[in-house]
């Protein structure tokens, strides 16, 4: 199904009344030419003004294609294949509503079941929306992403707090501005996943600036990835910003979550396998590599997670660091757990994440805490995952098991949940249409220039 | 049986040859090549050829024996021993500077037919005349070049001077410039006149019907330029009369078809015209090659068809 990312471009058609107006009022004086004699001719019975003659049309024709032809490619078209399967939930509270409750959670979780079947992170999300009843995934289709958001927050404001509202989509534009976000009321915890449509077209072209601290952007690769990250994210109860550029990534976290962590996925498999061959299976030192902590919220958070793993690795890491005073408080703040660290000069941490794929933590320079927190958010060391329990967050979220575990929601009538994002192409409609508008004009050119 | 005829000069290259004299030359050279008579007959003692008989010859020239055996009345021609007058008769009204601009213009490719006849003309002995008529527009007189019948290379020269120097403007006015050509002949003569025939339509053939009339052999050579025959615009076009200076908004689109027919009926009537009156009729179409177009006239001229059909119509 085409799609635009653009609708609103269509606006331009109305521009198609200008060459409709220049062709109607561009009247040009008949040539004057001798000829010989008049006597074999008849007067003409036209005004002595040329209207538009046929091949006047033709060239009006194509100054009307090319416009549209712009038009279209400003409207940036793109192909949505439609996933299959899609469920739109109710939003009925009346008791008919609570009647179809069993009805309506069977089939949202077979619709969860179907949609991913080699990707048990699903499960155990939808698994802790169960458990925890304090949240609520929303599937929203592209093209109903503003209604579907609004219905989810009407039943959301019925819940009791702390509710929190997951969005995955591919973001496409005007689908979502900040004055929505803005709308939605302030103790909701709001994560919007955004899928890029293919790993192709690069980092996601949209950086929507959150105008809230309780808004994340979660930027995946693609949408196995994302979903890694969400079931993650909420099977550890807390909410995540991810902007995954390349193989590299930048973390950014709120202090108000729960439980602030970082879930990321970093390196490329080359790195991997390189770093395979040099490290041991959880901890390694290169003199080369540094920890580089920018204070700030990221680092906040960071510290916390650092402050709250139990991993050797890590303490041996934090250890090692230099005292900070204020960011000391902070840690003292979050978790009663003195830790003296600070900046630089730190060495790379290996771990191993589900799997079995090793990260090098400290080859990312840039945002070291994110490979930190996926390591300890997915990781399968022992300590690490000790760490997780004893945080009361353990859970085994990549267990096919857990879609036979679905439960109905506690309360309330599941609404909006459907199917997974569309899934759209390159957009290389527009460059196509772009082209037809170079060869329009063209045209155009030579027909204007024709005697 | 004509003979393979050389490769034909295009109009354009003949008619951009700047000696009038050389053209002249070129185009009676290319009618040569099919080795045919003087189209210039006259009466003398020593016989000729026969010719199909048409209404006005003498009596006295009819071959009865060769009637008795082919029940066909055919005229006895005589080698000339007489020269026979020739009075060009040329429209330099501005009509004929068609297509403007041209070198095959009505009036070059008629100017290049007139020396080519002259050339030819007095090559055989005859005496050769000039008349030219053209009235500015809106002046009352007219003003007329005339050079009278005479042979010889030197007046030859001087009617191919007086030739390259005419050019197209005003108006003309055939039955006077007609009329004149004949009385200065002074003697029985062939007058031709070289015209688009545009003009006084129905005066010019009454003129040419007294001329006949008078004895005189007269020939009509239409010319037609390419872009007369069809209606050149195709879109709307204000179109000033060459003459009058008269403007007249035209639908290219609407005009073309009416343009056409009516166009075709003028020529076919000049042409009836021609026949009906005994008149040598040749159109010469300003696109073909102007030594072929001659010769295929000059050809027809000799071979007396065109007199032939008029008899038998008779």
């Amino acid at each position: 199904m085409i799609q635009w990312l653009n609708p609103w471009a269509w606006a331009g058609l109305g521009a198609l009344v200008v060459p409709i107006v220049v062709h109607l009022f561009s009247r040009r004086p008949p040539r004057i030419v001798e000829f010989p004699t008049l006597r074999f001719l008849d007067a003409s019975a036209l005004r002595p003004t040329q209207r538009s003659t046929l091949s006047d049309l033709a060239l009006l024709g194509v100054r009307i294609l090319l416009l549209a032809a712009a038009v279209m490619a400003l409207a940036q078209p793109h192909w949505v294949e439609r996933a299959a399967g899609v469920t739109t939930g109710t939003t009925s509270g009346s008791a008919a509503g609570k009647d179809r409750l069993p009805e309506q959670a069977a089939a949202t979780a077979s619709v969860i079941e179907r949609r991913s079947p080699p990707n048990p992170a699903y499960g155990g999300a939808a698994d802790h929306i169960a458990a925890s009843g304090d949240s609520l995934v929303l599937f929203a289709e592209s093209g109903q992403l503003r209604t579907a958001m609004t219905r989810a927050v009407a039943w959301l404001h019925t819940q009791a707090a702390p509710r929190a509202l997951v969005v995955h989509s591919s973001f496409p534009l005007s689908a979502l501005d900040s004055t929505d976000i803005v709308a939605l009321p302030s103790d909701l915890r709001l994560t919007l996943i955004h899928e890029v449509p293919s790993p192709s077209a690069g980092p996601a072209a949209i950086d929507l600036q959150a105008p809230r601290d309780t808004v994340h952007w979660i930027t995946a690769l693609d949408a196995p990835q994302a979903r890694d990250v969400v079931a993650a994210v909420h099977g550890l109860g807390g909410a995540v910003v991810i902007r995954l550029q390349d193989t590299t990534a930048f973390a950014e976290g709120s202090a108000a979550m729960r439980h602030p962590l970082f879930v990321g996925v970093t390196h490329s498999r080359a790195r991997r396998s390189r770093s395979t061959a040099t490290t041991t299976a959880t901890t390694t030192a290169t003199s080369t590599a540094s920890i580089a902590i920018a204070t700030g919220a990221a680092t906040r958070a960071t510290m916390r997670l650092l402050a709250v793993a139990d991993d050797r690795t890590v303490r041996d890491v934090t250890a090692g660091l230099p005292t900070d005073t204020a960011t000391n408080g902070m840690l003292a703040d979050s978790s009663g757990v003195a830790l003296h660290f600070g900046l630089a000069g730190r060495t790379a941490m290996v771990g191993e994440v589900h799997d079995g794929i090793p990260v090098v933590i400290a080859r990312v320079a840039e945002s070291p805490m994110l490979a930190t927190a996926t390591l300890l958010a997915l990781s399968d060391n022992p300590a690490i995952r000790s760490m997780r329990t004893r945080a009361g967050i353990d859970r085994d979220f990549r267990s096919a098991t857990a879609v036979q575990q679905w439960q109905p929601l506690p309360a309330g009538t599941p609404i909006g949940v459907g199917a997974r994002a569309d899934r759209h192409t390159t957009p290389t409609w527009a460059r196509w249409a772009w082209a037809l508008v170079l060869v329009l004009a063209v045209v155009e050119w030579v027909m204007r220039r024709r005697p | 049986m004509d003979a393979p005829r050389p490769a034909a000069l295009s109009p354009t290259l003949v008619t951009a040859i700047d000696d009038l004299e050389l053209a002249a030359r070129v185009v009676v050279e290319g009618l040569r090549v099919g080795g045919h008579r003087s189209p210039f007959h006259g009466a003398g003692a020593e016989f000729h050829q026969h010719r199909l008989y048409r209404a006005g010859d003498d009596l006295k020239h009819l071959d009865w024996k060769v009637y008795a055996r082919s029940n066909r009345l055919y005229t006895r021609q005589f080698r000339e021993t007489t020269n026979v007058g020739v009075m060009l008769v040329l429209d330099t009204s501005q009509s004929m500077h068609y297509p403007a601009g041209a070198v095959n213009s009505k009036l070059r490719y008629a100017v290049l037919l007139a020396a080519a006849l002259a050339y030819l003309a007095i090559e055989q002995g005859n005496v050769v005349g000039l008349m030219t008529l053209a009235r500015a527009d809106g002046a009352r007189d007219a003003t007329m070049h005339y050079l009278p019948a005479r042979s010889g290379r030197l007046h030859l020269r001087a009617l191919l001077a007086r030739l390259e120097g005419s050019a197209a403007h005003g108006v003309w006015d055939p039955p006077l410039a007609i009329g004149r050509a004949a009385e200065l002949l002074q003697r029985r003569g062939l007058i031709m006149v070289l015209s688009d025939f545009y003009d006084q339509e129905v005066e010019t053939q009454r003129e040419l019907r007294h001329v006949v009339q008078r004895g005189h052999d007269v020939a009509m050579l239409q010319l037609v330029a390419g872009d007369e025959r069809q209606w050149p615009y195709t879109e709307q076009v204000d179109v000033r009369d060459a003459e009058s200076g008269r403007q007249m908004l035209v639908d290219s689109p609407a005009a073309r078809e009416r343009y056409a027919s009516a166009h075709g009926a003028f020529l076919d009537r000049c042409h009836r015209f021609a026949q009906q009156e005994g008149i040598d009729y040749g159109q010469f179409d300003c696109d073909k090659p102007p030594e072929q177009s001659l010769r295929d006239y000059l050809l027809r001229r000799t071979s007396g068809t065109a007199h032939a059909v008029r008899v038998e119509t008779a």
